[in-house]
């Protein structure tokens, strides 16, 4: 390896300016932009749930400037498409399943026409009986949501996982305590600026088609869309523009918008522009899946966790999207501890709700929020300090997970310095100010671990790498950039590895005729996976130089160093020659310019019982909050926030602090304010003024620390940072609220009216006791 | 589709124009109800007449027994004026209201013509008893607030289809009156608010003489709370703000929803607030 001009460095996102500007380009600016160009608009049912007893399209056809009207019966494929299976249709055809099922789609010439004439559609409903309650919809005995889908065939369960570990009956009957609770989270929207637009293309030439649209996964776009639009995978080319916030939430909603977009350019041959409004994507488009928890953990008096017993019931929504959270609420139920019995046990399960679907955190922030408040609740019951609690029980060198993943200080196992660091640190430590009796303050902590990709056996990535002849570097790179700062960390990565200036290497990103698969930009894994793969192609190139340079510089071939657009050989750095030369060199001498650089983390190893390695590596974290509950209008303020977090190396802090603060704030927003109404399969609130999310004064000065503990397998020994920053936060106010007012809420978001309701109720307990 | 847009370059083209259209016009001062309500479709107006460049609209100032904000004053130009900066309660409600953008155009007129049951200026302004002068082809009349709302439902006004608010006028506050506001609501910013109470008050030998108090948000309309109002009359500091924290007030007649007994937990509470700021304004320095 070279030595490191970049990495590690504090530079700016390439992005920035343009974005800070106006200059960056998303997909409704071309749209503007082009005159060719057909706009469509979808009929949503006005219903969460209902029978399609009839459409008439014909008034709506009949309107000048109108270019397609569609039903389900004009598809050019099959009816389904969808991130994991085709299950969710292009055009509801019999039923409707949630309000986010298009009734008909229309093509017109003006985003005008179009709206005039989606109105027109004439459809005949019977309502159905609206499935709001996935504790129900588990019962066998309940009425099915999908009774003609071929993907789901397991009653209303879209996934069920299981863990078991140990003697989890015998650990529970040889415990001293056992703490046992129900929790609570909201289903939320991902609440991205951008809402979700694509614009599909018709290739005449080769009869494929292209779209442009955010995406975080460019390369499964062509698989999810395939047979919806009656085309193999190969002739389907993606292009995701920039991204104008994701979350997780743009892996699968962009295929909502891309696939109306593109059945009706296939029926028109013309390009078509199809965007949400803001209803249409708080109503349509994926959630955070709402979970209802129920955790059992046994210990010893000494605070020593015996084992864990949790039942997790995720309300799926409609459709089958990203299905990860059983298998993720079942793996992080035990939060960063090492426990030797388990039984974990999740289930998702359908509903008339809009589908829930990747959100930062995937799963790890529901199983969080329930494991770490009840370690809060173990230390009050123990009257144990939560801080050495936790110290007692995290995962060390040699421990195993819950699902009997060994634990490895080389791939960075930093916990104990997160955790120490953020108690330790002078303002966490100051006096709380609880003068006045009207306001509460107090302190809590939570931990967590998450594992960088996906943990599953096609976890990999690929990218194309080729040295041009002025020595400036292309790399095609599957990924996006959503905001998260991915194209100045793998332009870091790739210079220090190729040993040139950082302007000389260029992306060619986001593009699925461009680049190779190397899997969705989610699941924390860009750093690390893609880093690698182009960490390997630039490697290949540089070995491949080495032969061609080491004659030219009288050395021998593993003598030759790469630095700052130079080649020399070791030691000799002011005898160098210009890389240009080299490759000049090797241009004329049939060595190749271009490689493919891959990389894939040790296979994950299931061993049954839900046991085995998963993910090559995790991240480990602890934050410490400080609240002032209003004891008389229930409201909480965030006052201090402190993050530690450790990610291995950071490539460039400033983009890492950026993700630690962005997830720091989103969960405030989770713990305290957000959350969707559903009642009879229909939204209740989907505006931003009643589906609330944090303001800056909302949110405190977020501190942040980061701790580097290598993993040997990552780029510079990088782990994966884009979601971790999430998982802490709500447990960690919740357990502050708790230290301020004696009362442990279980469900979030933990609002006024929760807060005030909470207070209520112990009041009339004490006035109770004091009775009898 | 094709909607007549007007800027009237003075008063009376105004009113003219309001005469012509009656309620097929609709009037846009900061727009920002009114252009929502088009956005949403749930207005269609043949004429729209934007009235904010009107000559001396943006004015306010003391005059007499009044103070007089213009029927174009925005909530910014209300916050930055001197002779608004001792009305404590209205600073503050002002400073709560929507976000800073928001408050650069949106102004008090449209506020208390929109007539929503949570607009934080016009529950302050209903507490400060202030008065809508109301001008068309036919005269000006004046009309307190409490008889410009219709009570029976939210979004509606007494103010006819011809007539234009041209200003607001609040009787002055003299030494030893104050004005204070409390809201109460879900986050800290850009949050329609849950509770809203307005007090404006006189003090006279250390006990209240005078007291009015607007309940926003609990009712259908802004209400004055008679009860407390009338219950003060007398008390000297501690006991008025014991008092009404142990007050419900009954004529905040809540509707059930899913804040109800949110509601009747926070409002004492709330009202108490609002007293304890006018208080202090009282006892503070004119």
């Amino acid at each position: 390896m070279n030595k490191t001009k970049y990495v590690g460095q504090r530079l700016p996102r390439t992005d920035s300016l343009a974005k800070a500007t106006g200059a960056a380009r998303y997909t409704g600016d071309i749209w503007v932009n082009r005159r060719d160009i057909l706009y469509a608009k979808a009929l949503f049912p006005p219903y969460g749930h209902a029978r399609i007893k009839s459409i008439d399209t014909s008034e709506a056809e009949a309107i000048e400037g109108v270019a397609a009207v569609m039903v389900a019966d004009d598809l050019p494929g099959m009816n389904g498409y969808g991130g994991m299976v085709p299950d969710k249709p292009v055009i509801a055809k019999d039923e409707v399943l949630y309000e986010g099922d298009p009734v008909a789609l229309v093509a017109a010439e003006t985003k005008e026409i179009a709206e005039k004439a989606v109105k027109l559609i004439k459809v005949e409903y019977e309502p159905l009986p609206g499935y709001d309650d996935p504790v129900k919809m588990l019962d066998p005995s309940s009425p099915m949501l999908h009774t003609d889908n071929p993907f789901h065939k397991n009653h209303n369960i879209s996934d069920e996982q299981i863990i078991k570990k140990g003697d989890v009956e015998k650990a529970f009957r040889e415990a001293d305590v056992v703490i046992d609770n129900w929790y609570k989270t909201p289903l939320v929207d991902h609440a991205y600026m951008e809402p979700d637009a694509a614009i599909a293309e018709y290739d005449p030439i080769q009869g494929g088609i292209t779209i442009w649209s955010p995406q975080h996964a460019v390369q499964l776009a062509k698989r999810a869309m395939s047979d919806a639009f009656g085309l193999p995978q190969s002739r389907i080319h993606v292009i995701s523009q920039l991204v104008g916030g994701g979350f997780g939430g743009k892996e699968d909603s962009t295929f909502d918008v891309s696939v109306v977009a593109g059945v009706l350019s296939i029926k028109t041959h013309r390009p078509v522009y199809f965007e949400l409004t803001r209803d249409e994507v708080f109503k349509g488009t994926g959630k955070r899946h709402p979970s209802i928890i129920h955790h059992q953990l046994a210990a010893r008096k000494d605070g020593k966790i015996l084992g864990i017993k949790v039942e997790t019931i995720i309300d799926k929504g409609a459709y089958k999207s990203i299905d990860a959270i059983p298998s993720r609420t079942t793996q992080y139920a035990g939060g960063p501890y090492s426990i030797d019995n388990a039984l974990t046990h999740s289930w998702s399960v359908f509903t008339d709700h809009p589908y829930g679907c990747a959100f930062r955190g995937l799963g790890s922030p529901q199983a969080h929020f329930a494991m770490e408040c009840q370690m809060d609740e173990l230390a009050r019951k123990l009257d144990m300090d939560p801080v050495e609690l936790r110290l007692k029980n995290i995962l060390r060198d040699g421990d195993t997970t819950i699902w009997g993943q060994p634990m490895m200080e080389e791939r960075g196992l930093g916990l104990e310095e997160c955790i120490r660091r953020v108690t330790s640190d002078p303002k966490f430590n100051e006096p709380l100010d609880n003068s006045d009796p009207r306001i509460r303050r107090g302190r809590g902590i939570a931990c967590f671990m998450y594992g960088t990709g996906t943990g599953s056996a096609t976890d990999g990535a690929h990218v194309m790498v080729q040295a041009q002849p002025d020595g400036s570097i292309n790399i095609g790179v599957s990924a996006s950039e959503l905001g998260q700062g991915f194209l100045i960390a793998m332009k870091q990565i790739a210079a220090d590895t190729m040993g040139v200036t950082i302007d000389k290497i260029y992306l060619d990103y986001a593009d699925s005729a461009a680049s190779l698969e190397s899997g969705a930009t989610v699941a924390s894994r860009t750093t690390v996976l893609t880093g690698n793969a182009i960490i390997n192609g630039l490697e290949k190139l540089k070995e491949r130089f080495s032969a061609v340079a080491a004659p030219m510089l009288k050395t021998g071939k593993e003598n030759v160093c790469f630095y700052q657009n130079m080649v020399f050989a070791k030691g000799l750095e002011n005898e160098g020659i210009k890389l240009t030369a080299v490759i000049a060199k090797a241009f004329a001498s049939q060595v190749p310019l271009g490689a493919i650089g891959s990389w894939y983390p040790p296979m994950a190893t299931p061993k049954g019982d839900g046991l085995g390695d998963k993910m090559h590596t995790y991240a480990f974290g602890c934050e410490g909050v400080q609240v002032a509950v209003d004891m008389e209008t229930g409201e909480i303020t965030v006052e201090d926030a402190l993050l530690a977090c450790d990610i291995g190396k950071a490539i460039n802090p400033d983009t890492l602090e950026g993700q630690f603060e962005g997830g720091m704030a989103q969960a405030i927003g989770w713990a305290l304010m957000e959350e969707h109404f559903m009642s009879d399969g229909k939204m209740k609130n989907h505006t931003f003024h009643d589906f609330l999310i944090p303001t800056a004064k909302d949110i405190p000065d977020l501190r942040t620390i980061i701790v580097e503990h290598p993993n040997a397998l990552g780029p510079f020994g990088a782990k994966g940072a884009g979601e971790p920053p999430i998982v802490p936060g709500a447990p960690a106010i919740r357990n502050a609220v708790y230290d301020a007012i004696g009362i442990g809420l279980n469900e979030i978001p933990m609002t006024p009216v929760r807060v005030m309701e909470a207070l209520r109720k112990k009041s009339a307990e004490n006035a109770d006791k004091s009775r009898r | 589709m094709n909607t007549e847009f007007y800027r009237p370059s003075c008063k009376e083209d105004a009113i003219k124009l309001l005469s012509k259209y009656g309620k097929d016009l609709m009037i846009v001062n900061g727009g920002t109800d009114a252009v929502l309500s088009i956005v949403e479709g749930k207005a269609d107006p043949k004429a729209i007449m934007h009235v904010a460049g009107l000559p001396g609209f943006h004015e306010i100032m003391e005059d007499g027994d009044y103070l007089y904000i213009g029927g174009g004053a925005t909530f910014a130009e209300m916050q930055a004026s001197p002779a608004i900066a001792r009305y404590k309660g209205l600073i503050e409600a002002l400073s709560h209201l929507a976000s800073p953008a928001i408050r650069t155009i949106g102004t008090a007129a449209g506020n208390i013509c929109t007539a929503a049951p949570a607009a934080d200026c016009a529950a302050m302004l209903y507490a400060l008893r202030a008065e809508a002068v109301l001008e068309s082809s036919e005269g000006t009349r004046i009309l307190p607030l409490s008889d410009f709302y219709i009570t029976t439902s939210s979004y509606s006004t007494v103010i006819k289809e011809n007539e234009l608010v041209t200003e607001i006028r609040i009787p002055l506050l003299r030494k030893g009156e104050g004005s204070g506001y409390c809201r109460l609501s879900r986050r800290k910013a850009q949050d329609i608010a849950k509770v809203i109470i307005g007090v404006r008050l006189a003090l006279e030998n250390e006990a209240i003489a005078s007291c009015s108090v607007a309940l926003g948000a609990l009712n259908a309309t802004l209400v004055h709370g008679e009860t407390i109002e009338k219950a003060v009359i007398g008390m000297k500091k501690e006991e008025a703000l014991e008092y009404v924290r142990s007050t419900f007030p009954p004529e905040a007649k809540l509707h059930r929803s899913y804040f109800t007994e949110y509601k009747k937990d926070v409002v004492a509470a709330a009202v108490e607030r609002a007293f304890s700021m006018a208080l202090g304004n009282a006892e503070g320095e004119f």
